[in-house]
């Protein structure tokens, strides 16, 4: 039961895609986890009937609505309830202020990567704020490192400019976020393939 | 419209995109490239539309020079609207390789326009049981009413250096992969000669060394044009004396359709100054000169300081427009219409 107990607060608390992850290993009642600033909460579940204890619950195996309030605390950490499941959710003191950042954009573009040279690239772009389509060159600059990784011919992006508050400070920002491109799997070259065989058939061209 | 003896070239370019319409003689035409507004029907169609024309009766051939967009926007509308046009294209856009990993692309979904306009023409070739009329150096692609059109360009160099580079591997991207592979050298460049009395080169994108590879040929029509449309949008990679030299007239007209993306454009001022100095017969499609996207103030002055460079995707259209009759005296006849222009008027 402790054990069960360990697992699903590290889990619950530390990535809504726990199920799709390793299991850690399970840890005593003693080091649950905490994170800086916060109170850890936790909050007794149910799991589905047939999932053993070694199973990872999903989000829709697990009731994670309180059942009796902050009095499961104890139970959860002292191993109590058989088939109880606790989950972990943070605590914001009140002291803190609300430092959830506010974008407003003043001007977007959809955009496609058409060239790339000399630290710039080429790009189309379709205009969300005022319609109408334009090209553009865009140092890479502009672009965050992490995602310049991204940036090939091809592919899309986002760009907004605009003015975001955070913490009730306001400053300017011009952000251009890459989106993942399609790729090629070994299923499009097989039916790629297969099309290019039948066509070159058909013309005579074997 | 012309007379039914009476060639015509038509250029249009508003600054990305490039098509060409000719009239072989006998009501027949013929169109190199597509391309056309976001949403709206190609150039060509337009304009055989008002000329009171019908697609599906008058034109012949269509010739794909190479796949980048801005010289195939529109081209599987064109093609499915010309019934009785044969369509023509680099031999190379024949292999298995390049018919896999187009249709590849397809599937995947990734937006690329030339490539995915090619592989829509093989889809409908392929649904009216019809092929294509596959270009290489020196060989005849057409022939009608007395006019000859003649693929000039691509060698069996590139063709085989082609071929090779394209070897498309899983997990890449392929947008990224056949953009890379440049195929200016891949271009078809044309010469259509008007029943023995006029002729006119057609350059597409072709870069120097085909044209190296064009002039070495021996194979090739022998023959002087009087017209001569610029290759690769006036760009120093694409000049040969030799090809002004051999191939062309003393003094020929020259035209050309600019390109313009961003920071980039071509020609160059270096370009106006070099075609100019090989003839004074020398017309662009457009001035280049384009009007800004109005805009809020506030993001105006953040574009200013930041490092991107933003145009209208094209400037205002424009048309060349030659017309000779087929009698062996009579020169060509030059009309500009919107925002086409002499070169040295035009804007680098």
């Amino acid at each position: 039961m402790a054990q069960m107990i360990g697992l699903t607060a590290t889990t619950l608390a530390t990535d809504s895609n726990a199920a799709e992850r390793t299991l850690p290993s399970p840890q005593p009642p003693s080091v649950l986890p905490s994170v800086a600033g916060y109170r850890l909460l936790v909050r007794s579940g149910t799991l589905a009937p047939n999932e053993g204890p070694n199973d990872v619950p999903t989000e829709a195996a697990v009731s994670t609505a309180p059942k009796d309030g902050d009095a499961n605390v104890d139970e959860a950490v002292n191993g109590v309830r058989r088939n109880s499941l606790p989950a972990v959710r943070p605590e914001v003191p009140e002291c803190f202020p609300d430092r959830s950042p506010s974008l407003f954009p003043k001007q977007e573009w959809a955009g496609r990567v058409t060239a790339i040279a000399n630290g710039t690239f080429d790009a189309r772009l379709r205009d969300l704020t005022g319609g109408g389509r334009e090209v553009a060159t865009i140092d890479l600059e502009e672009v965050s490192p992490e995602d310049r990784g991204r940036i090939c011919v091809g592919s899309l992006f986002h760009w907004v400019m605009g003015y975001e508050t955070i913490s009730g400070t306001r400053s300017n920002v011009s952000r251009i976020v890459f989106l993942n491109s399609p790729r090629m799997t070994e299923r499009d070259l097989k039916a790629g393939q297969d099309w290019a065989d039948r066509l070159r058939a058909k013309w005579n061209l074997d | 419209m012309p007379h039914s003896d009476e060639a015509e070239v038509s250029l249009f370019g508003p600054g990305y995109g490039e098509c060409a319409v000719v009239h072989a003689g006998g009501g027949d035409w013929i169109v190199l490239d597509s391309f056309g507004p976001p949403r709206e029907t190609p150039v060509a169609l337009q304009y055989l539309d008002a000329l009171g024309l019908d697609p599906a009766r008058s034109v012949r051939l269509i010739v794909a020079t190479h796949w980048h967009d801005d010289h195939m926007k529109g081209l599987g509308e064109l093609v499915s609207r010309c019934p009785e046009a044969h369509f023509c294209c680099a031999s190379a856009l024949g292999s298995r390789e390049f018919m896999s990993v187009a249709a590849a692309l397809a599937r995947t979904g990734l937006p690329d326009q030339g490539i995915r306009e090619i592989h829509a023409v093989m889809t409908h070739l392929d649904q009216t049981d019809a092929q294509p009329v596959w270009a290489m150096a020196s060989r005849r692609i057409h022939r009608s009413f007395g006019c000859e059109v003649w693929s000039l360009s691509p060698h069996d160099e590139a063709h085989t250096s082609f071929l090779k580079s394209l070897a498309p591997r899983p997990g890449t991207v392929p947008g990224h992969r056949l953009h890379s592979l440049t195929p200016n050298q891949l271009s078809v460049a044309l010469l259509v000669r008007f029943g023995g009395v006029a002729s006119c080169l057609f350059g597409a994108d072709l870069e120097r060394r085909g044209w190296t590879a064009v002039l070495r040929d021996d194979t090739k029509p022998r023959c002087e044009s009087s017209v001569f449309k610029v290759p690769h949008h006036g760009a120093a990679n694409a000049h040969l004396e030799g090809v002004w030299d051999e191939l062309l007239e003393p003094v020929p007209i020259a035209i050309l359709a600019p390109w313009r993306r961003g920071r980039g454009a071509l020609p160059k001022e270096g370009d106006v100054a070099r075609i100019l100095a090989c003839t004074p017969s020398a017309y662009a499609t457009t001035d280049a000169t384009s009007g800004a996207t109005p805009r809020d103030r506030w993001v105006k002055k953040r574009l200013a300081n930041i490092k991107a460079h933003i145009t209208p995707e094209s400037g205002a259209h424009g048309m060349i427009r030659l017309r000779k009759a087929m009698d062996g005296e009579s020169s060509w006849r030059v009309d500009l219409f919107g925002s086409a222009c002499h070169l040295k008027d035009f804007a680098a």
